[in-house]
């Protein structure tokens, strides 16, 4: 599994403006909307997946880092994007801590498989020290696809 | 099940979940496992994760449906938590319900 089978990069937003995890969500599927990954007839209801899953336990798994994500039966393959927060989000992550990295996947209910080996990829990825370190750095797109695309390169050690 | 003088239980756990280990299973058994005093890991292939650790489980993250992982703790109340954690996986980590519906969260 490569980032570049998922992520969208029209979608990728280095600065997103929301302070809480709702707004996030919101401003995230919106980019996806935006990059033409969804429609805009499905806007609120995989916003609402999203934040129901979210209710389950949340995805901020600590280190500033979280994954949102859900299936959502509109969707006929995954898709996905990266977000920063300069700031830093309240998100009730696992250590307690603000998020400034947002990987948000969204995937069909079919092919569960593909949905767990995207997850397993992002947080394989993200336990790198270097590329995390890298991308919660990252102050605009361009930076942000470049890492993503050096991860798909192998460049980085896991 | 192996028990030896030391407290230390082992056990074999499979997941039998469809969505696999993703992050909702791993944060069930890191509560189970706060509340223990023993010392509790799991291993899968070559990944040997701290179930006290979310960061560590996340390295197994991926775990398909009829993965085979080994639950090893040592400690005072070692054979309670492993039996805690055990039944999470026999128990599908409550996804039972989920399964059924098709815009099931995971």
């Amino acid at each position: 599994m490569k980032f570049s089978e998922f992520i969208l990069v029209d979608a990728i937003r280095a600065e997103v403006k929301a302070k809480d995890k709702e707004g996030v969500v919101r401003e995230m599927v919106k980019s996806i909307q935006d990059a033409g990954g969804i429609d805009e007839s499905d806007y609120e209801g995989i916003v609402a997946a999203v934040l129901r899953r979210e209710e389950l336990g949340s995805t901020g798994i600590g280190r500033g880092v979280a994954v949102p994500h859900t299936k959502h039966p509109s969707l006929t393959q995954m898709v996905g994007t990266v977000a920063i927060s300069q700031e830093g989000v309240e998100y009730e992550s696992l250590d307690g801590e603000p998020v400034y990295l947002f990987v948000l996947l969204l995937s069909p209910n079919e092919h569960p498989g593909e949905h767990l080996r995207a997850l397993e990829h992002i947080t394989r990825m993200i336990k790198d020290d270097g590329f995390c370190r890298y991308l919660k750095q990252a102050r605009d797109c361009s930076q942000i696809k470049q890492l993503l695309d050096e991860a798909d390169r192998g460049e980085f050690t896991k | 099940m192996e028990v030896n003088t030391q407290l230390q239980v082992t056990k074999t756990v499979k997941i039998t979940n469809k969505a696999g280990f993703h992050l909702r299973p791993m944060n069930q058994i890191v509560k189970v496992a706060e509340t223990a005093q023993s010392d509790v890991t799991l291993v899968y292939k070559s990944c040997r994760a701290d179930c006290k650790s979310s960061w560590d489980l996340l390295s197994l993250i991926g775990a398909e449906e009829g993965a085979e992982l080994t639950l090893c703790a040592e400690g005072s109340d070692a054979a309670e938590v492993v039996d805690k954690i055990e039944a999470l996986f026999l128990q599908k980590f409550g996804e039972d319900e989920f399964e059924k519906t098709a815009s099931a969260p995971v």
